[in-house]
């Protein structure tokens, strides 16, 4: 039941979304090559509008009784629009006539999102989303606005997040992640939506399933995250910019400017887009004559500044820094780590190069593409779960011996290393890259089409491309069947908690045992506790400054700071203490016994509790 | 653009089916590898 409750949720959602999307687009006349691309800009552009109404409503103290009446108003009244997109939508549809290869591609794509939404069915257990993109909405919504917590992702960009507020609120903590699925879903539409004017459907089936598979789809489609938005934003952005490039109406420049302004918004990688568009912007001015471009390209540029801003004016505001807490070492910010900021010595993080050598030689179709962090901190055993799938590296690359190369095809080949070479020097995971490499799937299949004029071939390549993608439902359906009994309701949500995730057994503990104390969480996830209403605050060792463990050399300092702020237990997750910040792990071991005194135990987390005085 | 008529494949197109099968056949066996480490991974746990 909460499952069909999420989904209800996001579909109104999305369809409402659509709905006011294509009335603002009808408005300002712009017009669309098919409904299927007029669908995917309308939902982006009214799920970005949506966001940006709930940060205003949250900025300003609304999120009460009123500001929902005014939600509710607004879903009513665009009743009208979301009747007439349906009707639209069923008069152009078609009952569909498959060729065997895309009915295969099809019916791949089926499994593997039916596996992704039984996956999103199941109580969340992700990183992520229990440390922030739930969380957040948790605290905002009973508190009735948006302000700082002791918590690094409480500022910077905050669109995605917005729209879990209101299904949080008319939902539940399921719906979020559905709703990361319907970014997906989005991101794959547009990309269908692009490539379909510019290959057969045989390959605009094959661009699609090589995006909807990706293992890295896998991983993360079922969750509540921030990747797919940001994704689904920068391929429209990629869509709307070579629409421009092709036919020179302004409509589209200003799309993609408004596309990549609500992925400024989403997050940081935001701003990569925007140099990129900046980029393209810049090739086209250099190379056309026409000077009317400059203005358009002026008002694009401001466009996707003015709706990614309030994010980043917030964060200023609030931290002193408007990319909060990155670049903390030039720009005075508050709330960050001494560590941070270069006020304490900077912490060696553990480096397990002998063990990350052996995943490097395991993995290196993920690391060929996804620069895992063997920069700074070796490898990480992330391995099957980051990969965006094996047709990429072996289509792309090809482009070059099938001549002619069109012009958007080496703008997504440069899109895709330009966004890599940005994200990999400085926070290299690979699921940052995502929104960059999404156009390269519609390269495959355009390579991948090439194959066929040559009819000897189509049998090979179409094999191989089927091989390759059946081993990929693998990881789509084993999550699938780890949480098939709990998403259909065999299983109960709290034996699956109690069973999957590492934090909900203490945090049921704590919620039980101490409830009115307050409590320190030494670790990141804290959204089963407040879930659970135990008022608990995170402490991230190396990143916030609410307990600055980089500050203190003598587990003393460290004891007086926890009891100077009024704490009377200490939850300490100490896998990812040891993992993650050693030097905070041994501080709190050497506190075990002279200040902490250890009351129990689940797993991999200890709850300490603070006495009184040394003696 | 139809070249099926060709009894033996242009040398960069014989190459770009080699390369494909190739990356596609190497990717398979990584994929299968990091599969079966995760699985051990996740049931050591």
């Amino acid at each position: 039941m909460p499952g069909i409750i999420a989904i209800a949720a996001v579909f109104v959602m999305v369809l409402a979304a659509a709905a006011l999307g294509r009335r603002v687009f009808r408005l300002a006349r712009f017009e669309f090559d098919s409904l299927h691309s007029e669908i995917v800009f309308s939902a982006a552009l009214g799920l970005g509008i949506f966001s940006v109404l709930i940060f205003i409503a949250g900025i300003t103290g609304g999120y009460n009784r009123f500001s929902a009446g005014a939600g509710l108003l607004l879903l009513f009244l665009l009743v009208p629009d979301a009747t007439i997109l349906a009707r639209d939508i069923a008069r152009k549809s078609r009952p569909p006539v498959f060729k065997p290869f895309q009915a295969l591609m099809l019916a791949f794509m089926i499994i593997a999102l039916g596996s992704v939404l039984v996956t999103a069915l199941a109580p969340p257990i992700s990183w992520d989303a229990t440390v922030h993109h739930i969380k957040l909405p948790l605290i905002w919504l009973s508190d009735g606005h948006m302000h700082r917590v002791d918590d690094l992702h409480s500022n910077g960009p905050l669109y995605s997040v917005m729209l879990n507020i209101p299904l949080m609120a008319m939902a539940n903590d399921i719906a979020p992640a559905i709703l990361h699925f319907a970014w997906m879903i989005i991101c794959g539409l547009a990309l269908a939506a692009f490539s379909r004017k510019r290959m057969g459907t045989s390959a605009v089936y094959l661009a699609a399933a090589i995006f909807f598979l990706m293992p890295m789809s896998a991983a993360l489609g079922s969750e509540a995250l921030a990747d797919f938005p940001v994704a689904a934003y920068a391929m429209l952005a990629f869509f709307a910019f070579v629409r421009w490039w092709e036919c020179g109406r302004k409509q589209w420049l200003y799309i993609a400017g408004a596309m990549v302004g609500f992925a400024l918004g989403v997050k940081y990688t935001g701003v990569y887009l925007l140099l990129l568009l900046a980029a393209g912007i810049a090739a086209r001015l250099i190379t056309s004559a026409r000077r009317e471009l400059v203005g358009h390209s002026v008002i694009a540029l401001l466009l996707a500044l003015a709706i990614g801003a309030p994010c980043y004016m917030r964060s200023a505001v609030i931290t002193g820094n408007p990319v909060y807490p990155v670049l903390a070492n030039v720009i005075p910010t508050k709330y960050v780590s001494a560590a941070k900021t270069g006020d304490a010595p900077a912490v060696s993080v553990p480096k397990q190069y002998p063990r990350d050598i052996v995943n490097l030689v395991l993995f290196p179709v993920n690391y060929t593409l996804s620069f895992a962090e063997g920069i700074t901190r070796g490898p990480r055993a992330e391995g099957v779960i980051h990969s965006p799938g094996g047709l990429l590296l072996a289509l792309v690359p090809l482009i070059i011996v099938f001549a002619p190369v069109p012009a958007w095809a080496v703008m997504a080949v440069l899109a895709a290393v330009a966004g890599m070479m940005l994200v990999a020097p400085i926070n290299p995971l690979p699921r940052y890259a995502i929104p960059f490499f999404i156009p390269c799937a519609a390269v495959a299949g355009l390579v991948f089409e090439r194959f066929f004029w040559w009819k000897s071939l189509k049998r090979t390549v179409a094999a191989v491309a089927c091989i390759v993608l059946a081993a990929q439902l693998v990881p789509f359906i084993g999550r699938a069947a780890t949480r098939i009994a709990v998403a259909t309701g065999v299983e109960s949500r709290e034996e699956y908690l109690m069973k999957r995730d590492d934090i909900y057994p203490m945090a049921r503990y704590v919620a039980k045992n101490i409830p009115t104390q307050k409590t320190l969480f030494v670790g990141l996830r804290v959204y089963h506790f407040l879930g659970l209403h135990a008022d608990v605050t995170m402490a991230m060792p190396l990143h916030q400054d609410v307990v600055d463990f980089p500050l203190y050399t003598d587990p003393q300092q460290l004891l007086g700071r926890i009891r100077s702020l009024g704490f009377t237990y200490v939850v300490v997750n100490e896998d990812v203490l040891s993992k993650r910040a050693r030097f905070a792990f041994n501080l709190i071991g050497e506190l075990d016994g002279h200040g902490l005194r250890r009351v129990h135990r689940e797993k991999k987390l200890v709850l300490y509790e603070v006495e009184r005085n040394n003696s | 653009m139809s070249e099926a008529t060709h009894s033996h494949l242009p040398r960069n197109v014989s190459g770009a089916l080699v390369w494909f099968c190739c990356v596609a056949g190497a990717f398979l066996v990584l994929f299968g590898v990091s599969i079966i480490y995760f699985i051990q991974k996740s049931y050591a746990q």
